[in-house]
């Protein structure tokens, strides 16, 4: 069915999704036109992280089925593929049970009423375990023939893609299989680059290894339409992309282009790299710059005649939505003579340059012994398990260990060996680790003086300008167990004081006496208004406001049968003497008096819990609540809720943790970082590197160190990187980088670079610098015009890209409604 | 001979491809440095070379080495003339041995006549027993010739050469070639000797140097030797001649130049009925000078005598100084002997399979030869002063040099060295007793301040020795060595500065180092350019993962070497040889290792290699019993103490502990090696 692009536009129309999405909307309109005017069968939607893939993937869906009812066809099977951990996401975000959330909220407008799309979102089955498929069928969700072919029920199928292997089928589930056999109208896979590189989940789509082969895995190939949604169309190499591409079923000679196309365009990349130590003005950089601009807009083969570039190749099937509101910008930590230096850098500028003549962190002296050891006994163990002896192979892990903390490697089963150099590292590492001697790890040493160089400089904000706030402080860290709980206490010990001593200063310019003296008055302000709101609550809805017997939380149990406000009240009190709600309050400007901190008390504190308690009880609580709701559900939603503003309201130091071994605390962690108060600085492990949100106040990101895969950097910064960041006109998210001096860290650098370099190219992630183009070239203009004096300078400047080469080589895959020419052409 | 050109650097091209060279050892009379540099060593170098040396005659040098790239030694024991020639290059499991008249000069092999042959042995073929009597030669009287480092490279030479010979599974036949060197008996006996009897059918004599004529008043010969006896004298008296009928027995191939001719044709008169002569035409196109030798004897077959074909070849030319004495006070000289299948035309074919008729004519009338005697060389009085051996310790900048006869009432020394024809005083001082003299030699290397590049100011030293007012008793001159000759391109000292030290670990390790013409190449560029352009060549990424990559790569390298051939005493001693000089380098003050606590984990990680090695050894009786013998020779406690000494000074905060347990590993190496000393 061949649909004119106006056809499109009405059919979007009909599914806004709010002020604000309008880049949502044209995803989707562009996914649309895809398959339906140009008779594709499947698109990427591949927008960074945080921008509604889900969404964007359900409204194509919702509009898909109405166009199938306006042409009276049938759209009534859809399967969502995902791992096992995003199966509650989505059933989540598909269901109508949830006021004000959830995809079903968009279609409440009258043009929706009563519409096939419901009969969809009603029958959602969730198939996570082998056992769970046996449920569903022994519950009557089976298959029937249909047209010849056994077909599931109508309905939205959310399955976790591992029961989708050939391993797990072989187990002979006739409701396995018969998933595996439908026909589906639309199949969505979430996460999709795990279908595009080697990983078991590609071999769903195409057993025998070739992904061209479209007659084959899931259904015999034979379903309608593929959505795949990454926001790393490719993650280590640029041919995961054609990968991708083949996934969705591209046509095979757009994707025989596409990938020539690709390897064209990578080899000039690597040529116009190589050039980049000459000027911009040099006839062979400028020239390599312009045949990419030519391979890129008009002829991506490169055969001299003008045809489609690249770009345009890879829009017909990808489409991304880029960040444009943030600005990032990028730092080495080093250390000169004991002296902290943040040295910016561009991620496209020649970063082996760059990093050889910046001193980095010195690992040097007995450290640097230390170092050698551990490489040392890594490589003999690596040499154990080639020749057999031992089968461990995964070395990286615990070289970054060594890099990591001392704590951290001592706890490691590796010292344990029977190998001399692990004596050697036990004999070090024992003196080192003594509480008496405690010798830091020079990594920990550097971030505990850059943490308090930060807070420094915080406080000196705050103290200078009425109104500013804090701005937080995330560090990542990938193995962070072992080295946490010293990095948590040093930094502690250096950020505490820092903090105590301004709120002090401000105190005693206020003629307030000691901070304990505020302390007290708080805790008997918040002591009264907590008791106050007690009473009233009681009087007000009685044992209706009893914590309910039925609740499991360990921390809401105790309280069972009391009034709701008790598990909260002793935390509160607590939290109303950490030192950020006190320099809060001194810096609100409502004055000191006892009035001011009962209304402070009770507007910041009380309030807020009441309100939400107030909520928890009308909603959830009561027996006026909704009849379709059933009471196990009811209590269930009051019990997180309830939980929530536990976590919300617990008391918590100045610097925070969310780590897998922290897991009951961490959700409190991560809340209140969120909020104005403690914890000032977070410590994250690779739990927190995705879904989280951690935007709200936060301004620095510290990466301790470093993740092989860029796109999983991208992912650390896409914690605070994402809507609702820039709370106080900060301009830019300020990333460091801390890398050890000589170590591997520096090669894992330069490997993870060198990757995000294409990925800024191929799939280029800013948008400002590609629309900001005319303000940045004046400046540059200027800048060159300056005689140069510093030699350094110069050739770390030589190695970089200008905004003129960035715009001609970045690859712009959003959806071609945004730029007004692409749809002219 | 004939128009085969004998190619060194083919001969040296082809010789084990792939292999390393354990060893190479060159003797000659005359040496050409330059051209040795320009034509030879390139190719030489082409791979690792564990041991070079090159022994020469010292009053035949023509041009002295710009290089230290291979040990050079002036020959000590010939005082007279060492004339052999031979190049023995050493590989893994073979072995090639070029015997002939050519020295290494220019003319040697590109331009003169020459007569020479090319010996193979490898673990499938080959003349063992000929190896065999080379082995015996060079670990025997040879070693007379020199001192310090270069009978430490000898000693490498013959080690490296014996263990081919082990492995060669040739059985120890009767082959036709001998070898004969006359540092016990002349070499004219030995000749009689191997020949079943002395009736000689035809003698043919190729050679461009005779004894003097009579009208000579310079006697060729040291008195007290052979006298004036004269080798054609002992021709026809020694053998009786059987020629066939209308033929002259004796054939005589020699050089005129116009008329000038070594030939003594007067005394040659007496036998000019027994004689033919042949001299090289000297208007032929080809232009080249006779200087191959050769003895043809053909032996007569009748009356109950066995028939046979021998023939002398080598450095001997047909003089009396040649085949008549003995060294010090005669000519040293090698040749082979080979006997050749007898069968119809004899010594003719021989003739004319050289080609000799097409590049000589015969004499019809002597009368227009006129003897030319040839400057005998200098005389040098038996037991006078010699320098025998300079080596510069690189590391410690000191020199260490090897005399014998020195003068009893010596009181002070001047050391000086050769700068573009004059000679600089580099160091004096208090001359002591004994035949080795350590002197301080920062003199020698210059810096340049630029480039950093550290460079020889000569590679030729003169030692004076003077009495208490100031008279100079005794001198001599000698090249100079160094003891870490790989590092060097010419005189340059490129390995430091193109490699640090854990890269030149990792390259020996994976044994791939840069070649020489790299080298050359590299240094060209490095000269030309300013220092501007250089500065950025040693640094480099990831240093620190690096260092360490680069000693497991190299120290990995070594011991699989050495576990590949277990009980071999090279693959010991070369290991040995090379952690010990990496030990003596780490330690040194200014040595470029980026910090203490690498020095100390370098340090402990040659220990552990050295315990390691020690270890392997103790397992072979034979090459156990060796051990303290090398340990002495590479002297590996120097190097420990050192390195005991450095660890023992370094106050290093934080690594105590650690340093103990390096401190104790060296502890065990010098333990491990006085107990195996007791045991001999």
């Amino acid at each position: 069915v061949s649909k004119s692009r106006a056809n499109v536009n009405d059919l979007v129309a009909r599914l806004p999704l709010g002020p604000g999405h309008e880049l949502q909307e044209h995803a989707v309109a562009a996914a649309l036109n895809s398959l339906l005017c140009e008779g594709r069968r499947g698109a990427v939607l591949a927008d960074e992280v945080g921008f509604g893939k889900t969404y964007e993937a359900l409204a194509v869906m919702a509009l898909l089925c109405d166009h199938a009812r306006r042409w009276r066809r049938e759209f009534s099977r859809v399967l969502v593929l995902c791992k096992s951990s995003l199966l509650q996401k989505w059933q989540e975000e598909v269901s109508s049970n949830r006021p004000g959330a959830g995809f079903p909220q968009y279609l409440q407008s009258s043009y929706w009423k009563s519409h096939p799309v419901h009969e969809l979102l009603e029958r959602v089955h969730r198939v996570e375990r082998r056992k769970s498929a046996d449920d569903l069928r022994s519950s009557g969700v089976r298959g029937h023939r249909r047209d010849g072919h056994i077909q599931v029920q109508p309905g939205i199928y959310i399955v976790n893609h591992d029961l989708m292997s050939e391993r797990a089928r072989a187990t002979r589930r006739p409701f396995l299989t018969q998933l595996w056999n439908t026909q589906w109208d639309l199949i969505i896979v979430d996460e999709a680059h795990h279908y595009a590189r080697w990983n078991r989940p590609a071999y769903i789509f195409a057993p025998d290894g070739d992904f061209r082969n479209y007659d084959q895995g899931i259904a015999g190939g034979n379903f309608r339409h593929i959505l795949a949604l990454t926001a790393t169309p490719f993650e280590l190499t640029p041919q995961e992309m054609v990968n991708l591409l083949a996934l969705v079923r591209a046509d095979p000679s757009e994707l025989a282009d596409i990938e020539n196309g690709l390897d064209l365009y990578v080899s000039h990349l690597d040529r116009f790299f190589a050039l980049r130590q000459r000027s911009p003005d040099d006839p062979l950089r400028a020239g390599a710059v312009q045949h990419l601009r030519r391979l890129r807009d008009e002829d991506a083969l490169g055969t001299g005649r003008s045809g489609l570039g690249l770009q345009a190749l890879l829009r017909n099937y990808l489409i991304r939505n880029t960040k444009s509101q943030n600005e990032r910008r990028y730092f080495l930590v080093n250390k000169d003579k004991d002296a902290y230096r943040q040295d910016a850098f561009d991620k496209l500028d020649d970063l082996h340059q760059r990093v050889q003549r910046a001193p980095l962190l010195p690992f040097d002296g007995p450290d640097a012994l230390f170092y050698l050891e551990l490489r040392e006994l890594i490589q003999e163990t690596v040499e154990q398990a080639r020749e057999g002896t031992d089968r461990r192979t995964f070395i990286t892990t615990d070289l970054r260990q060594g890099l990591s903390s001392y704590p951290q490697v001592a706890a490691s089963k590796l010292l344990q060996r029977n190998l001399e150099s692990a004596k050697r590292l036990r004999t070090l590492l024992k003196s080192w680790n003594k509480p008496g001697s405690l010798r830091l790890h020079p990594k920990v040493r550097a971030l505990v003086d850059l943490i308090a160089a930060i807070a420094v400089e915080e406080v000196n904000k705050v103290r200078g300008g009425a109104g500013t706030w804090f701005s937080k402080v995330l560090v990542f860290n990938k193995m962070i167990e072992g080295t946490a709980p010293q990095l948590r206490e040093e930094v502690s010990d250096a950020v505490g004081p820092i903090f105590a001593n301004f709120l002090a200063e401000l105190l005693d310019r206020a003629g307030l006496g000691a901070t304990e003296d505020l302390q007290t008055r708080f805790r008997d302000h918040a002591r009264q208004a907590l008791e106050r709101s007690r009473a009233e609550m009681t009087g007000r809805y009685g044992t209706r406001c009893n914590v309910p017997a039925e609740f499991r939380h360990d921390d809401l149990r105790r309280f069972a049968g009391r009034p709701i406000l008790d598990p909260y009240r002793e935390s509160l009190v607590r939290r109303c003497q950490q030192t950020m709600f006190l320099l809060r309050f001194v810096l609100s400007g409502t004055g000191t008096s006892d009035e001011a901190v009962s209304a402070w008390v009770t507007n910041e504190l009380v309030k807020p819990m009441e309100e939400s308690l107030h909520r928890i009880i009308e909603h959830y609580l009561t027996q006026d609540a909704e009849a379709t709701t059933d009471e196990f559900d009811r209590l269930e939603l009051a019990e997180q809720e309830a939980v929530f503003r536990l976590e919300e309201c617990r008391w918590i130091d100045l610097v925070g943790r969310y780590d897998g071994s922290n897991s009951r605390d961490r959700e409190a962690h991560r809340r209140n970082f969120n909020d104005y108060y403690n914890p000032f600085v977070l410590l994250v492990s690779r739990v927190g590197e995705e879904g989280i949100d951690l935007q709200k106040q936060c301004r620095y990101v510290v990466h301790y160190d470093l993740e092989w895969n860029p796109a999983r950097m991208e992912q650390r910064e896409g914690r605070v990187d994402r809507v609702g960041w820039g709370r106080s006109g900060e301009g830019f998210i300020d990333v460091r980088f801390m890398l050890l001096k000589g170590t591997y860290e520096e090669r894992i650098f330069h490997t993870v670079m060198q990757r995000d370099q294409w990925f800024q190219i191929l799939i280029g992630s800013k948008r400002r610098e590609l629309g900001e183009i005319k303000g940045e070239e004046a400046d540059s203009s200027e800048a060159t015009s300056q005689p140069d004096t510093d030699e350094i300078e110069d050739v770390l400047e030589r190695g970089r890209l200008t905004p003129q080469e960035k715009a001609a080589v970045m690859l712009d895959l959003r959806p071609s409604h945004v730029s007004p020419e692409e749809t002219a052409r | 001979m004939g128009n085969e050109r004998l190619s060194l650097v083919d001969a040296l091209g082809s010789f084990a491809p792939g292999q390393p060279l354990r060893a190479a050892l060159v003797l000659t009379y005359c040496f050409d440095g330059r051209w040795f540099e320009e034509a030879v060593a390139p190719e030489l170098f082409e791979r690792p070379v564990a041991a070079a040396l090159l022994l020469r005659d010292r009053n035949a040098l023509i041009t002295e080495a710009p290089s230290v790239r291979y040990h050079r030694a002036d020959a000590a024991f010939s005082t007279r003339v060492f004339h052999p020639k031979l190049a023995l290059f050493v590989a893994e499991d073979r072995a090639r041995a070029i015997i002939g008249s050519a020295n290494m000069t220019r003319g040697g092999f590109e331009r003169n006549l020459e007569l020479g042959s090319v010996f193979d042995l490898h673990p499938e073929g080959g003349s063992r027993s000929f190896f065999e009597e080379l082995h015996a030669y060079i670990s025997g009287p040879l070693r007379r010739e020199t001192d310090g480092n270069g009978l430490l490279e000898l000693q490498n030479v013959v080690v490296a050469l014996k263990e081919v010979i082990d492995q060669s599974r040739v059985a120890t036949d009767s082959s036709p070639h001998v070898l004969l060197h006359n540092y016990d008996t002349p070499l004219w006996e030995q000749l009689l000797a191997k020949l079943p009897h002395r009736r000689l059918r035809r003698a043919v004599i190729v050679s461009p140097f005779f004894e003097p004529d009579t009208a000579s008043d310079s006697p060729e010969d040291p008195p007290g030797q052979a006298g004036d006896d004269s080798v054609f004298n002992r021709l026809f008296s020694d053998f009786e001649f059987e020629p066939a009928s209308d033929e002259k027995p004796a054939s005589v191939y020699f050089h005129e130049d116009f008329g000038a001719t070594a030939l003594p044709v007067a005394k040659l008169n007496a036998w000019k009925g027994r004689l033919n002569l042949h001299h090289r035409l000297a208007t032929s196109d080809d232009a080249r000078r006779l200087h191959g030798k050769m003895l043809i004897l053909e032996g007569v077959g009748k009356k109950g005598h066995e028939p046979f074909l021998f023939a002398l070849h080598g450095s001997p030319n047909f003089s009396s100084a040649a085949l008549l004495t003995i060294p010090p006070e005669g000519n040293a000289e090698l040749a082979v002997l080979t006997r050749l299948p007898h069968r119809g035309g004899g010594a003719t074919k021989v003739t004319s399979a050289l080609g000799l008729n097409e590049l000589f004519g015969p004499v019809v009338d002597w009368s227009g030869l006129h003897t030319k005697s040839a400057t005998p060389p200098p005389r040098r009085e038996l037991g006078s002063f010699a320098v025998t051996d300079a080596t510069l310790q690189v590391a410690g900048q000191v020199v260490v040099i090897s005399v014998r006869n020195p003068p009893p009432d010596g009181s002070t020394f001047r050391l000086m060295a050769e700068v573009e024809g004059s000679w600089v005083l580099i160091c004096d001082g208090v001359w002591g007793s004994g035949e080795t003299l350590k002197v301080p030699a920062s003199g020698l290397v210059t810096e340049d301040p630029k480039t950093k590049l550290h460079v020889l100011i000569s590679s030729r030293i003169r030692l004076e020795i003077l009495s208490q007012d100031g008279s100079v008793l005794a001198k001599d001159e000698t090249p100079l060595n160094v003891d870490c000759p790989q590092h060097f391109c010419g005189l340059a000292m490129v390995g430091p500065l193109l490699l640090t030290l854990d890269q030149r670990i990792a390259q020996a390790g994976a044994g791939s180092p840069m070649t020489y013409r790299e080298q050359q190449k590299w240094l060209e560029r490095f000269r030309q350019q300013d220092a501007s352009a250089v500065v950025t060549l040693s640094s480099h990424q990831a240093d620190l993962d690096k260092f360490f990559r680069n000693l497991h790569t190299g120290l990995k390298g070594l011991r699989r070497r050495l576990d590949k051939s277990p009980g071999s005493e090279f693959a010991l001693r070369n290991t040995l040889r090379q952690l010990s000089g990496w030990c003596s380098e780490a330690v040194v003050p200014e040595g470029k290792i980026a910090t203490d606590e690498c020095r100390i984990f370098l340090l402990d990680r040659l220990a552990g290699e050295m315990l390691t090695a020690l270890g392997v050894a103790a397992e072979y009786p034979a090459v156990a019993s060796r051990l303290p013998a090398i340990a002495n020779e590479l002297s590996l406690t120097t190097a420990i103490q050192a390195a005991q000494s450095w660890l023992s000074q370094s106050n290093l905060h934080d690594t105590a502990a650690y340093l103990r347990k390096t401190q104790s590993r060296f502890n065990e190496i010098t333990k491990t090696l006085g107990r195996l000393g007791r045991q001999q």
